[in-house]
C-alpha cells in the first residue's frame, strides 16, 4: 500500500455510524428550524403571505368603512391574485426536490432564490407607484367629488408620478442589496460558483 | 411517509450519511444540524424513490444537494476575533490511533477543497463509477477521470506535506 492510499484510509471512516434522530425529532424539524434554503424560503414566503393577508383583511374592512366600496373591491381583487400568485410559487417551490442531480438541483434553488429576491422588487415597484396615484385619485375625488382626468395631464401631476417611480426604483434597489442580500446573496453567490464549475466539467 | 421507511433505509445507510456530512462541516455541531437535515430530507424524498435507481445513488445525491444548499447557522467567525482566539477557537482533537489521525488528516484536508472538488472526491473514495458521479451530480462523464486524479493528487500532496 502507498503511504496514503486514500480509500484504505477511507474505509476507517465506514465504521463511523452517528445516533439517527428519532422519527419525530425528524417530523418537528421539517416547518420549524430546517436549515435548508428552500424550506426557509417557503417558510418566509409562508409568513408573509399571512402578513399580507391580514393587512389586506384589515385594509378592506376600513375601505369599506370609511371610503367607497370600490376602494375595497379593488383590494379584493388585488389580494385575490396575490393569492393564486403564491399558490402559483408553492407550486414551484414543491417540484423542486433534491434527488434530481445536484447540477439540475442546484439551478432549481439558485433560480427560484433569484425569483425570490426579484419578487420583492417587483412588489415594491408596484405599490410605492400604485399607493401615489391611489393616493392623488382619492384626494381629488374627496376635494372636487370627481376625477378629473385633464388634470392628471399636468406637468405637476406627470412630475409627480415620475417621481414616485423614481423612488420604487431606488428604494427596491436599496431593499434589495442591504435586506434581501444579507440574508440570500452569500448563498446565492455560492451556488452560482457550484454551479459554474460543475458546468465546466 | 412513514416510520418504517425512516428505520429500514435511512437507518441503514447513516454511514454513508455521515461521511458526507463530515465532509461539508468542520465542527459537532454543524455535523449534528446537517446530518438532521439530510434524514430529514431523506424521509421527505421518500415518495419518489420508486427504485428506478440504485438506494446508495439516490442517498448520495439528496446527501450531497442538501450539504451543498443549506445555509449555515449564523456563529461569530474566529477570524475575526484575531489569530490567538482563532487557533483556540477550534481545539485540536487528541487521536491516538496513526490511522485514525490519517483520517481526520484526509477529513481535513478534504474541507479544504472547493465544494464541486469535495463531491467528486467524496463519490471517488466511496468507489462509485464515473457514469454514477456524472448521475449524481449531472455532469458529463468525458472529462470526470481527469478532474478526479488532479484532485487525487492534490490531496495526496497536502497530506504529504502534513505529515
Amino acid at each position: 500500500m502507498e503511504k496514503f492510499d486514500l480509500q484504505a484510509i477511507w474505509q476507517q471512516s465506514a465504521t463511523e455510524e452517528p445516533e439517527l434522530p428519532s422519527f419525530v425529532a425528524a417530523k418537528e424539524l421539517v416547518g420549524d428550524r430546517s436549515l435548508n434554503l428552500v424550506e426557509r424560503i417557503k417558510r418566509t414566503a409562508r409568513r408573509e403571505h399571512r402578513t399580507f393577508l391580514i393587512a389586506a383583511a384589515i385594509g378592506c374592512l376600513l375601505l369599506l368603512a370609511f371610503q367607497h366600496f370600490l376602494w375595497a373591491g379593488g383590494l379584493v381583487i388585488f389580494t385575490g391574485l396575490m393569492i393564486w400568485k403564491y399558490e402559483v410559487e408553492m407550486g414551484m417551490i414543491n417540484r423542486i426536490k433534491p434527488e434530481h442531480s445536484t447540477l439540475e438541483y442546484l439551478r432549481a434553488v439558485s433560480s427560484l432564490l433569484e425569483r425570490f429576491m426579484q419578487n420583492y422588487r417587483y412588489g415594491i415597484l408596484i405599490f410605492i407607484p400604485l399607493v401615489a396615484i391611489g393616493g392623488a385619485l382619492l384626494g381629488q375625488y374627496r376635494v372636487i367629488g370627481r376625477i378629473d382626468w385633464t388634470f392628471w395631464l399636468r406637468p405637476v401631476m406627470i412630475g409627480y408620478l415620475a417621481a414616485a417611480i423614481a423612488v420604487a426604483i431606488l428604494f427596491s434597489r436599496w431593499w434589495l442589496k442591504t435586506w434581501v442580500n444579507t440574508f440570500y446573496g452569500k448563498k446565492l453567490r455560492e451556488m452560482r460558483i457550484v454551479i459554474d464549475e460543475l458546468e465546466a466539467i | 411517509m412513514s416510520a418504517e421507511f425512516y428505520q429500514e433505509y435511512i437507518e441503514n445507510n447513516r454511514a454513508i450519511i455521515a461521511r458526507i456530512c463530515r465532509a461539508y462541516t468542520d465542527n459537532e455541531v454543524d455535523f449534528q444540524d446537517y446530518f438532521q437535515e439530510v434524514c430529514l430530507q431523506l424521509w421527505k424524498s421518500k415518495d419518489n424513490f420508486r427504485q428506478q435507481a440504485k438506494l446508495s445513488t439516490w442517498i448520495y445525491r439528496v446527501s450531497l444537494n442538501v450539504c451543498l444548499s443549506l445555509v449555515r447557522k449564523k456563529r461569530q467567525d474566529p477570524k475575526e476575533l484575531g489569530p490567538a482566539v482563532e487557533n483556540l477557537s477550534v481545539p485540536p482533537r487528541p487521536v491516538e490511533d496513526p490511522q485514525q489521525r490519517q483520517l481526520e488528516l484526509l477529513y481535513r484536508q478534504i474541507r479544504q477543497l472547493k465544494e464541486v472538488d469535495r463531491a467528486l472526491i467524496l463519490l471517488y473514495l466511496e468507489e462509485k463509477s464515473y457514469e454514477e458521479m456524472s448521475q449524481i451530480l449531472g455532469i458529463s462523464v468525458s472529462n470526470v477521470g481527469v478532474k478526479i486524479n488532479r484532485i487525487k493528487e492534490k490531496l495526496k500532496k497536502q497530506l504529504h506535506g502534513k505529515v
